[in-house]
């Protein structure tokens, strides 16, 4: 899977280094035959966005209990439904004690995120778009 | 320094936690602010998620419990609905049999 290269030079920085890590991850996945194949010429034919979702176990959003085991099991085919959706489950955060996750994702949009969970069979509380901020980000003026 | 653990808390606008408009503009001031309150009692900010739309934030801090991470908001006078201790899962971790 090979970016055209026409890609770094028509869109902006950040779209550039949001493929880049995008097709980084992909390579990397054992699924990625099967997501490449899906997207337009080997490529993502959106611009991915970034997805926080949540679960809560207060509103029957998140197993009554889970152990870090249960979750290894479950990841995998958390992971594949996102896969077959085009989306890109970039870092799951869980509370084990306090039973509530936020599921940070790439995905083209909302509705993506919502048929990997559908797939995977999990309900969630809400879907929001986010942007991020760090310390050590490039383009924040503090 | 003592053992650092992550904390996610939250903060919606339909629950007055997050302000009823903020622009990225309006939201990079305040962060050099959050930033040093974090600092101050001894929270390092990892990463804030903001949802500008829905009006919802999602801020991932390392602190060495909970109680920091509520400091850290009340010296900037920052409400929030919860905070919860978490552990990270993604498909390039080394110790995760999948």
């Amino acid at each position: 899977m090979n970016i055209p290269r026409r890609h770094f030079l028509k869109g902006s920085l950040s779209a550039g280094v949001a493929l880049v890590a995008g097709s980084q991850l992909v390579r990397s996945l054992a699924f990625a035959d099967k997501l490449v194949t899906s997207k337009q010429n080997g490529t993502f034919s959106r611009q991915m966005r970034y997805f926080m979702d949540t679960h809560d176990r207060a509103h029957g959003t998140f197993p009554s209990k889970l152990s870090r085991e249960d979750l290894e099991a479950f990841y995998r085919k958390y992971e594949k439904a996102c896969y077959d959706e085009g989306v890109i489950p970039v870092t799951l955060h869980v509370g084990y004690d306090d039973g509530r996750a936020f599921c940070l994702t790439l995905a083209p949009d909302a509705d993506a995120v919502k048929r990997a969970h559908a797939r995977a069979g999990l309900p969630f509380d809400e879907i929001t778009e986010i942007k991020t901020a760090a310390a050590g980000d490039t383009f924040f003026r503090k | 320094m003592k053992p650092m653990r992550f904390f996610m808390d939250t903060h919606d606008k339909t629950r007055n936690t997050f302000p009823q408009k903020l622009t990225p503009q309006d939201f990079e001031g305040f962060f050099a602010k959050y930033e040093s309150a974090c600092y101050a009692e001894g929270v390092i900010p990892v990463r804030l998620h903001v949802g500008y739309d829905e009006g919802r934030a999602f801020c991932l801090n390392m602190a060495p419990d909970a109680e920091a991470v509520k400091r850290a908001h009340d010296k900037v006078g920052l409400p929030f609905d919860s905070i919860t201790e978490v552990n990270m899962a993604t498909p390039g971790d080394t110790f995760f049999r999948r």
